[in-house]
Order: C-alpha cells, then sequence, then structure tokens
C-alpha cells in the first residue's frame, strides 16, 4: 500500500495534492520518493527522529513522562516564486509595524491623524506609558517577528496575526531541517532547498544593530535573558544562545552598575550592550513594573531610557501585536509606507463597536472569539466547534468587556499531510516565518509550519498538543 | 564569560557522573562477590555498607547531572548537553526495563558506558577554559574521596580483625577497575598493605588518589593563578600539602596512611567550597520558577 493510499483530499485546501494523487507544483519529486515508502519504514524513521529531539531535550512533560514535540517528517513546499511575493508582504509589515511603535511612542501623529485611536493604543495590555519619548538604538523597535500565515478555504494567504514581543519558534525552524537532513536524507535529492542554518546569525546580525552607539566597537556584547528553565521556551533560549555563540544568562547572573548593565562574571563582571530578552515587559525591572519580578534586573529600565543598552524587541513593542491592533494594520501599512499591504488578512470585528459586538453576539456559532492578550490557542472559542453552553460563557465575557475579545471570521486551514498512527492523514497548518530587522528586513526562508494534530482541530499550538514541520522554499519547481 | 551559577553547575556535573561511574562499578563487584560466596568474607561485607543502596541511587546521580546539565545548558556544547540527557535517559530506561533489572551488569554497563561517553565528549568538544576547570575539579575530587572511602571501609573490617582474603583486596582492586593495573605493576603479593599503597599512591594509575589530586591540583591552578593572594588560595595550598606528603614522606602503615589521606581530604573539600563555589540561594516559595513558566513566549 503507497504511504498515500488511502489519504482523502476532502474539501479543504490541500497543501500537497491538487486532487486525489495529483500532487501540487513543487511537490511532484516528493510525492513520487514518498508513495513507495513502506509505512513501517516510515515509522523507524519517525521513531529516529523522536529520539533525536528526546536526547536534544526538545520535550514537554506529558503524565510525568518527557516527550520529544510531535514532528513530521514529510516537509511542506512552498515554491520560491510564491516565497518572493510572501518575503515581501513580511518585510512590508514589520517595517510599517516598526515605524508606527516609533510613532506612537514618539510624536504620536498616527493618532493626530485618526489612523489609529488614542483609546485602543493606551488600553493595549502591551502599551507601556514608561516608553513614551524613549528612542531605542538606530531607531529600531522590533528586532525580531514571528507573523502567523494561514491559506483559507481557496489557498489564499492570509496574516492571522503578528507577534512582535517575543516570538518562539525560531529554534524549531532549524532543528527541523537538520533532524530531516539526518533522517531523510534521501527526499532532498533533486531539490534545491533554501538554507535555514544561518538564521541565528542572521538573528545575531539584527540584535547588534540594537546596541547603543558606540558601546563596543563593531562587537557589542550580547546576551539572551531567560526566565530559566521552567519556561516552555528554555531549549530554545538555550539553542539560539549556543547558535549566536553569546552568553545565556538569568536575571540573578545580571547587575547595573555605574549606569550600565553588567554580567556578574566568576572573574569580574563585564559590560553587556545588547540583551536579547525572553522575558515580558513586566517582569524585566522590578523597580519599574512588577515589584515581585525574580526574573528582571533591579535599574535596567533607567539605563536603558538612557541608551547604555539595548533591548530586543524594544520593551512596549505589545502595543502593536494586539489583537485589536491587528484590525488597523492595513491602515497602518497605508500610512507609514504609501503602500497597499501586499498580503491580505482576515475578516476581524471589534467588539467595542456597537454594530460589530451585535454582529457578533449573533453569530458566535460561526465565528472565532479571540481575548486580545490571549496566547497559545488559549482564551478563545471557535464557534464552528462549540457548545451552546461555550457560546454563552463567551457572549457574557464579551458584553463585561468588549475592549478585551475580537472576533474573526472562522478560517478553514489548508491541510497538509501527516504522518500519523502508521499512516499519513491531512491536519490542519498555519506559517510561522521568522522576520529580522537590523538595518534591513531579512525572513529566514520558510519558517515553521505549525500542525493541529487533533483531526478536524484548528489550534496548531504546541501548548495545546500542536506539532510542526519542516517548510521548504524549493527554487525551480 | 564564566558566571559562578555555570561553574558551580559543572562542578556538580563533574561530581555526579563520576559519583553514578563509581557507584556502578562498586555496586556490580559486591553484588558479584556476594553471588555463591560460601565463606564470609569482612572487606566485601564492608564494601557493601559503602556501596550504593541500589541502581535506583546510581541513576539518581546521572538524574541530578542531568538537572544541573539543564540549567546551563546555553553554555555546555551541545554534544556533551546531549551526552548528560542521554546517560539520565539510559538510565532511566534501563530501571524499567524487567529483564536489566533483575541483575546489577546491565545498568551498571549503562552507567560505565555513560560516564565514558560524557567524560569523552568533554575531553574533545569543550575548551580548556573555567568550565572545563570546573568539570575536572568536581570529577577528580569526587574520584579521590571515592577512592580514599572504598579503601577506609576495607581497612575497618582489616582492623577489627575480620575475616579479609585475597578475594577482598581483588574486590576493592575491581571496585576501581584497578585489579589488572595492580598485577602488571605491582610485584608484591595481593594483600592489605600492596593494595592500599597501590590505589593511594600510585600516581600513573588514573584511580589512585595521587593521581586525582594531581587533576584537582591543576583544575585549581586553572582557576586560581598563582599570583592570587594567600586566602584566595587555600584550597591549591591544601591540595599541594597532601600531595607532597604523600610523594615524599607516606606513612608506612595503610591505616595511617588512609587516615592521612581522608583528613587532608575534608580539608580540600571545605577550602574548595569556600575558594570556589557559588553560594546558592534557594527559591523556598518557588516565586521563581512560577514567574518563569508563566512568561509569555508568543
Amino acid at each position: 500500500m503507497s504511504l498515500f493510499g488511502r489519504y482523502p483530499v476532502n474539501g479543504h485546501f490541500d497543501e500537497m495534492f491538487a486532487s486525489a494523487g495529483e500532487p501540487r507544483r513543487g511537490y511532484e519529486r516528493i510525492f513520487s520518493e514518498l508513495a513507495g515508502t513502506e509505512a513501517s519504514v516510515f515509522k523507524s524513521r519517525h521513531a529516529l527522529a523522536e529520539r533525536s529531539y528526546i536526547s536534544r531535550g526538545i520535550t514537554f512533560s506529558a503524565g510525568g513522562k518527557e516527550q520529544a514535540f510531535p514532528f513530521d517528517l514529510i516537509p511542506r513546499i512552498v515554491p520560491s516564486d510564491d516565497w518572493a511575493v510572501l518575503e515581501a508582504g513580511l518585510a512590508q509589515r514589520v517595517r510599517a509595524l516598526d515605524l508606527f511603535l516609533a510613532d506612537v511612542y514618539g510624536r504620536r501623529q498616527c493618532i493626530r491623524d485618526g489612523v489609529v485611536p488614542n483609546g485602543l493604543v493606551v488600553t493595549c495590555q502591551g502599551y507601556q506609558r514608561e516608553m513614551v519619548g524613549v528612542e531605542p538604538a538606530a531607531g529600531r523597535w522590533i528586532h525580531i517577528a514571528g507573523v502567523d500565515l494561514v491559506r483559507d478555504h481557496d489557498g489564499v494567504w492570509r496574516v492571522l496575526e503578528d507577534n512582535v514581543r517575543t516570538p518562539s519558534g525560531l529554534s524549531y525552524v532549524v532543528q527541523n531541517r537538520a533532524f530531516m537532513q539526518r533522517v531523510v536524507p534521501e527526499i532532498f535529492a533533486d531539490h534545491e532547498v533554501a538554507s535555514v542554518a544561518d538564521a541565528p546569525l542572521l538573528l545575531l546580525e539584527a540584535l547588534r544593530h540594537a546596541a547603543p552607539p558606540g558601546s563596543s566597537g563593531d562587537m557589542p556584547r550580547i546576551a539572551v535573558l531567560t526566565p530559566g528553565p521552567f519556561n516552555a521556551a528554555y531549549s530554545e533560549h538555550a539553542f539560539l544562545a549556543q547558535e549566536m555563540g553569546i552568553t545565556l544568562v538569568q536575571g540573578d547572573d545580571l547587575v547595573v552598575r555605574d549606569r550600565r548593565l553588567w554580567v556578574r562574571g566568576a572573574a569580574g563582571n563585564q559590560p553587556i550592550d545588547v540583551l536579547y530578552r525572553r522575558v515580558d515587559d513586566a517582569f524585566l525591572d522590578p523597580v519599574t513594573f512588577r515589584p515581585d519580578s525574580m526574573l528582571g534586573v533591579a535599574g535596567l529600565m533607567q539605563v536603558y531610557r538612557e541608551g547604555r543598552v539595548g533591548l530586543a524587541n524594544a520593551v512596549g513593542t505589545g502595543v502593536a501585536d494586539d489583537k485589536a491592533m491587528y484590525v488597523h494594520v492595513p491602515d497602518i501599512i497605508r500610512y507609514f509606507l504609501a503602500e497597499e499591504p501586499i498580503i491580505p488578512q482576515v475578516d476581524t470585528y471589534l467588539l467595542e463597536r456597537d454594530s460589530d459586538r451585535e454582529y457578533v453576539l449573533d453569530n458566535l456559532d460561526r465565528l472565532v472569539v479571540k481575548a486580545v492578550d490571549g496566547a497559545g490557542g488559549y482564551g478563545m472559542l471557535i464557534g464552528t466547534h462549540s457548545t451552546v453552553a461555550e457560546q454563552d460563557v463567551f457572549a457574557a465575557r464579551i458584553l463585561a468587556n468588549p475592549r478585551g475579545y475580537i472576533a474573526q471570521e472562522t478560517v478553514q486551514l489548508s491541510q497538509a499531510p501527516v504522518f500519523l498512527d502508521g499512516e499519513v492523514q491531512p491536519r490542519h497548518v498555519d506559517l510561522r516565518p521568522f522576520v529580522f530587522y537590523g538595518e534591513h528586513p531579512r525572513v529566514v526562508p520558510g519558517g515553521l509550519t505549525r500542525v493541529a494534530l487533533r483531526e478536524g482541530s484548528l489550534v496548531v499550538n504546541s501548548s495545546q498538543g500542536g506539532g510542526s514541520k519542516d517548510t521548504w522554499v524549493v527554487s525551480g519547481s | 564569560m564564566m558566571l559562578p551559577r555555570v561553574a558551580g553547575a559543572l562542578f556538580d556535573i563533574g561530581c555526579e557522573i563520576e559519583r553514578m561511574d563509581h557507584g556502578a562499578r562498586v555496586l556490580e563487584v559486591v553484588h558479584g562477590m556476594s553471588l555463591g560466596m560460601g565463606e564470609q568474607n569482612g572487606v566485601v561485607t564492608r564494601l557493601n555498607r559503602v556501596a550504593p543502596r541500589s541502581m535506583e541511587s546510581v541513576a539518581k546521580s546521572a538524574a541530578i547531572a542531568r538537572e544541573r546539565a539543564d540549567t546551563v545548558r546555553g553554555h555546555l556544547p551541545a554534544e556533551l548537553w546531549e551526552a548528560v540527557n542521554e546517560a539520565n535517559l539510559d538510565l532511566r530506561d534501563a530501571l524499567e526495563d524487567p529483564f536489566a533489572a533483575k541483575g546489577v551488569y546491565g545498568l551498571s554497563l549503562c552507567a560505565r558506558r555513560a560516564g565514558h561517553l560524557v567524560f569523552g565528549v568533554a575531553d574533545q568538544a569543550m575548551r580548556r577554559d573555567g568550565l572545563w576547570h570546573y568539570l575536572c575539579l568536581g570529577r577528580f575530587l569526587e574520584r579521590a574521596s571515592a577512592t580514599t572511602r572504598l579503601l577506609a571501609a576495607a581497612e575497618e573490617a582489616w582492623a577489627a580483625g575480620e575475616p579479609a582474603d585475597e578475594r577482598g583486596w581483588r574486590a576493592v582492586l575491581e571496585a576501581t577497575s584497578a585489579y589488572h593495573a595492580f598485577l602488571r605493576s605491582n610485584t608484591a603479593a595481593l594483600d592489605h598493605a600492596s593494595t592500599v599503597r597501590f590505589l593511594v599512591l600510585d600516581g600513573e594509575f588514573p584511580r589512585s588518589v595521587v593521581f586525582a589530586l594531581t587533576e584537582v591540583a591543576m583544575a585549581l591552578d586553572g582557576l586560581v593563578p598563582k599570583g592570587t593572594p594567600a586566602p584566595a588560595r587555600a584550597a591549591s595550598e591544601a591540595t599541594g600539602t597532601l600531595l607532597s606528603l604523600l610523594t615524599t614522606a607516606p606513612p608506612r602503615d595503610p591505616g595511617d596512611l588512609i587516615h592521612l589521606t581522608l583528613d587532608h581530604l575534608r580539608l580540600i573539600e571545605a577550602a574548595i567550597a569556600v575558594d570556589c563555589l557559588p553560594r546558592v540561594f534557594d527559591d523556598p516559595g518557588g516565586l521563581h520558577d512560577a514567574q518563569a513558566a508563566h512568561q509569555t513566549q508568543n
């Protein structure tokens, strides 16, 4: 039996198949290579990949037992000409959001010009008053962004959300590719796949751009600030620090002295010019933000405001990826860049607007409702998969706090073949590409394809049982 | 740049992996010797008292090493982190294997191989910087102590006049992988005195006290340069003193030799704790870890 023998093309847009047995452009050689592979062989390859993940400690705990993050060996392919459009659209979006942040915390011209309502900006949970008037090094606010893309029923790429605070998943992009090359080397034959191996070095280049002027010459001293091993993304923090060749620190390792940030070394303190922080704004500095924070550094914000240290991403970027702000991003692009958005987004309703709220409350059974400060797929209602009782709960929440929620038309995410339980089955996927913004925006080719492993589920987040796939940008297809 | 908590973790990793390896050897030898032993042997009985209680306690060392390595994995070569992680996973799997769990050989082999792999990878993948010196410090200080403790246990049986024949001294040597090295290098009969002198004084055998202390001294030299003021060199000086005593004028009596070594090792351990290791502050309420777990990684 062929690996794809029972694979149904069931009405959703399928990434690999135009119709049953007919692969899309770019997938032809993968299809012919994999179609002749026995399921048992593929299963053993999967077991090997899983073991590699566990050896590397890329795991999560389930029922007290460590398990590898689920990873599928069938790559997702994006032809390079399609990718070129996405790349331009992603860079456009991040450039616009960066300018928006500079304006919001600076001249506030876009608010005066009515592009974004002031009430929305200042009520964003990610808005930090402490950043008003602060200009980060090189005027850059966003150094790394993860923009979630989906493909709808017609295969049209759309932006689902922006992540410009501490976007996670870059390590999987690099490691997934490395594991693929080890476990299924034969499927790379006859493909020209854009490399992702240097992604950490591209990130490093963007981080260097965050260094205050004249800090340490051409080679600023950079560290990754992690909350520590109890954080779900800790393995990513460690991996990126290793791959960039920079120090991984926790708050306790740092100190502010003489209006500078230092790492407390065994042989004396050393200054730090840039901190790639994977700690939330509110925990960065107990003097300025939460006084009970155990994760930050007292006095950090003072030296940051004085331009003596760079933070990536800048404090306060959360205002740009607030789910309610998403509605305004097309206008933000038009306003700051005088360009039309290249990648469309999903129709979204702001529940503060009476007409939107009324419409949403009448259609909860078919819309997706999200808390504006939610993350990880939590705090959301997927109307088509919900019970009446769940809809009632969300209706009450919306009425009590309309600013706290948005609603979107349900996008029937595209599906891709995934090897599960000994056979290939369709599962919904999204794509998180990463954009680094130093001097110019640079997009890592491909990104992290996230997979909703439960049949029919639209939730791809790893914290809710999602898996991942390697994403290939392929030339000459 | 070396952070104090990372240095402390490397010391602990070296110490725990060495402890795992040593514990597995002792447990395997004691287990083997006790099988079918008709006549009681005092040395073996005493060794049994200092041996790990079970393979679970050997595996515990691997788990602690893994936990410590996890906290600093961004500072370790990826291969070293993997080797420590694998050591823990393999031992855990072996403990769950009902066949392997029947004896100690399978688990002991797994532990010893894991130890070889960890230190082999460290040898090949680590720069000879401060982190390397801390790993060596933990490893060889534990080795010197473990060998001495083993000899002290055997010595108690001898001093108490308990039955102790060649089998007992062979067990001591096998528990330190020294039996064949002893036979090749030593023309003396296999007895109490020759065993003690070999395992303490033979500077060419890697599990002897002198060899391990020489490595400790080298690690301390790498960490605390010679020009450092005396108070910060207490560990180096204590190590130098013991090495000097053992290499120039060791006591002739095996019991005295062991007790001298034990007493000085305690001083060295205390000095290293003060001179070289970071102070650890607890997070009793678990607030740090709770906050860390709830950081958004969107």
